[in-house]
């Protein structure tokens, strides 16, 4: 057997592995095969070709990659999900996150309501702390400056609810189509 | 010498090899199975086992007009060394003990 006939056969061993892990052993004795004085040595020091693929496949089937654990994790939903008794399950939890996202819409538009209120009101008192300009200074500024704090905390709770609502339907729209193109990709 | 090829040992030498020079595959292979009984075949998989766990790196560079992928050692792989050498003294002092009737600790 020459070097040729050995990575010859090397290669056809190696064959399932995947690309990047294949190329590097490859890579490795054809190198070992450049630096070795006598061919012949080196082949009767490595063993045959088959015994070094051998080795290669056991170490390589045994160091996890990055990735196992991961597509692992999502075998086991998919799983889960694709059994009959799951189906009642997966009904259960859709309604519940529908039910808690309705439930945040209104608590989110009662804030706004409340919001506009309160903002309707500070423009007023504002406006009606002007009618004692001529009476008590004080109780003027008094008035004028509890109207501008209210008129901010209404502007404030308006724009918050409207982000979060904004940023909610947004998100849900975004989980709902990586879903479907999951589900549809399997 | 035959009753001491683990894996851990064989590990701790490639490591300890590559502790002060990088080497090439090659020169690596023989560094090691000049001194522990192993197989030349048996070095690819160590070699690539603790490159995976960034215990080294490598690196090519041109020789004679072809390319030799050098190995060098991470900082990690220096952390790990270190510890390997303080098992292996542990190791090497228990055994000393009941081999040679010979301890240090007594």
């Amino acid at each position: 057997m020459n070097k040729n006939e050995f990575m010859q056969r090397l290669r056809k061993r190696l064959a399932r592995l995947p690309h990047d892990e294949y190329n590097d052993a490859v890579e490795y004795y054809e190198q070992y095969f450049a630096e070795a004085e006598d061919e012949q040595v080196a082949i009767r020091q490595l063993g045959s070709p088959d015994a070094v693929a051998a080795k290669i496949l056991a170490d390589y089937a045994d160091t996890p990659t990055d990735n196992t654990d991961w597509k692992k994790l999502w075998i086991v939903i998919c799983a889960i999900f694709a059994a009959p008794i799951a189906l009642p399950v997966a009904i259960a939890l859709v309604v519940t996150i529908v039910s808690l996202g309705v439930s945040l819409l209104a608590v989110s538009f009662s804030v706004m309501a409340a919001g506009v209120v309160v903002f309707i009101s500070g423009i007023a008192a504002t406006l009606l702390s002007f009618f004692f300009i001529a009476e008590s200074i004080p109780t003027m500024l008094l008035l004028m400056g509890c109207g501008l704090v209210c008129t901010s905390i209404g502007l404030i709770m308006i724009y918050s609810t409207v982000w979060l609502v904004k940023k909610c339907v947004l998100g849900s729209i975004k989980l709902v189509g990586n879903l479907l193109r999951r589900s549809s990709a399997k | 010498m035959n009753f001491l090829t683990t894996a851990a040992l064989l590990d701790a030498c490639v490591l300890a090899a590559l502790k002060n020079e990088d080497a090439y595959g090659y020169l690596l292979t023989q560094k090691v199975s000049d001194v522990i009984q192993v197989s030349e075949s048996a070095l690819y998989p160590v070699l690539r086992r603790l490159q995976k766990g960034h215990l080294l790196e490598t690196y090519d560079q041109p020789f004679n007009g072809r390319n030799r992928r050098y190995y060098r050692i991470t900082q990690s792989g220096r952390k790990l060394l270190e510890q390997y050498r303080n098992d292996w003294r542990d190791c090497k002092t228990k055994l000393d003990f009941i081999l040679e009737g010979t301890s240090d600790h007594e």
